[in-house]
């Protein structure tokens, strides 16, 4: 599982949904958590860390944004050289097949249909930290 | 047949009105840990007015336009609040309409997960939420059905309506 030192950024046009990813978060110990509310505010924030020699270390993402949506946030991470390892989990309604599809081939670390509870997430975020861990 | 019988019958599959229901139910019992319970289904000619927060989707599918609402009586909304965040809410404010817009989203997104394996075709859609005495209007050839659902077994005051019209005069 992820370090409790972790450095976490949850993505969510809704805050409710950022209070619910952040309360689990806190739930599990951590408390480096910061927030944005769309996908360009969210890449921003990224490359500033990245510039501040402090990177994120975890994104949990929504997909369905009103400005840059989670998939295409996704894919301008895995494009930058200095942030395509980050562990990125997409939390969605979106559950279709195609959606999934579409997802892991952006390169996605987990996916997570909402609702979901908080053991789901946990889950999740285990399965992603063991794939990143093996690449690595 | 009609768009307009399409649209009814549809309404009269209970795989379609299930898919719904059990979205409605789910979303509550996981995201916001509350037990909420359905009522009678029933089929209006219009949408009706119902709480005092509604969160509305507007989807296109198969020729026909959709419209999902939920609505929640005040009293209802604000003890969804409270049980999630431990926060008591006296009045519908930004917090709780943007409860209300999450709730939507992933309501619909549920039950067009399950629909979209029986042949429909609804897409992404963002929800918007509106607080306050309003009523809907929907032109031509619209029903709705509409399902209440209550906590517990307090009185019925958690609505959806899901309201179809056909595209059927420009085809």
């Amino acid at each position: 599982m992820f370090p409790a030192n972790t450095k976490f950024l949850v993505v969510d046009d809704y805050s409710t949904m950022r209070k619910i990813v952040k309360k689990i978060l806190v739930d599990l110990g951590y408390s480096r958590i910061e927030e944005a509310e769309d996908g360009k505010p969210a890449l921003e924030k990224i490359n500033a860390a990245v510039a501040a020699n402090d990177p994120f270390q975890c994104l949990i993402s929504d997909w369905n944004m009103p400005g840059m949506s989670g998939l295409e946030l996704l894919r301008a991470v895995r494009a930058n050289p200095a942030t395509k390892t980050l562990p990125v989990i997409l939390a969605t309604a979106e559950g279709d097949q195609a959606n999934v599809i579409e997802a892991a081939k952006a390169g996605v670390s987990d996916y997570v249909v909402k609702p979901f509870t908080p053991l789901t997430m946990a889950e999740k975020m285990k399965k992603a930290f063991i794939r990143h861990s093996k690449a690595a | 047949m009609g768009a307009a019988q399409k649209i009814t019958q549809a309404f009269l599959d209970k795989e379609f009105v299930n898919a719904f229901i059990q979205s409605v139910i789910n979303t509550h019992r996981i995201t916001a840990n509350i037990q909420i319970n359905s009522g009678k289904a029933s089929i209006l000619p219009k949408s009706e007015k119902n709480g005092e927060v509604t969160g509305f989707l507007g989807i296109v599918s198969n020729n026909s336009r959709w419209v999902l609402s939920i609505s929640y009586a005040k009293e209802s909304i604000t003890e969804i609040y409270g049980t999630m965040f431990s926060e008591k809410k006296e009045s519908i404010d930004n917090d709780v309409a943007d409860l209300v817009g999450e709730i939507t989203n992933q309501i619909y997104g549920g039950a067009k997960s399950m629909l979209n394996q029986r042949g429909y075709a609804f897409e992404m859609a963002m929800p918007t939420v509106i607080t306050g005495d309003f009523r809907t209007h929907h032109h031509g050839s619209g029903v709705t059905l509409n399902v209440p659902f209550c906590i517990s077994n307090k009185a019925y005051n958690i609505w959806i309506d899901i309201t179809a019209s056909s595209d059927e005069k420009k085809n």
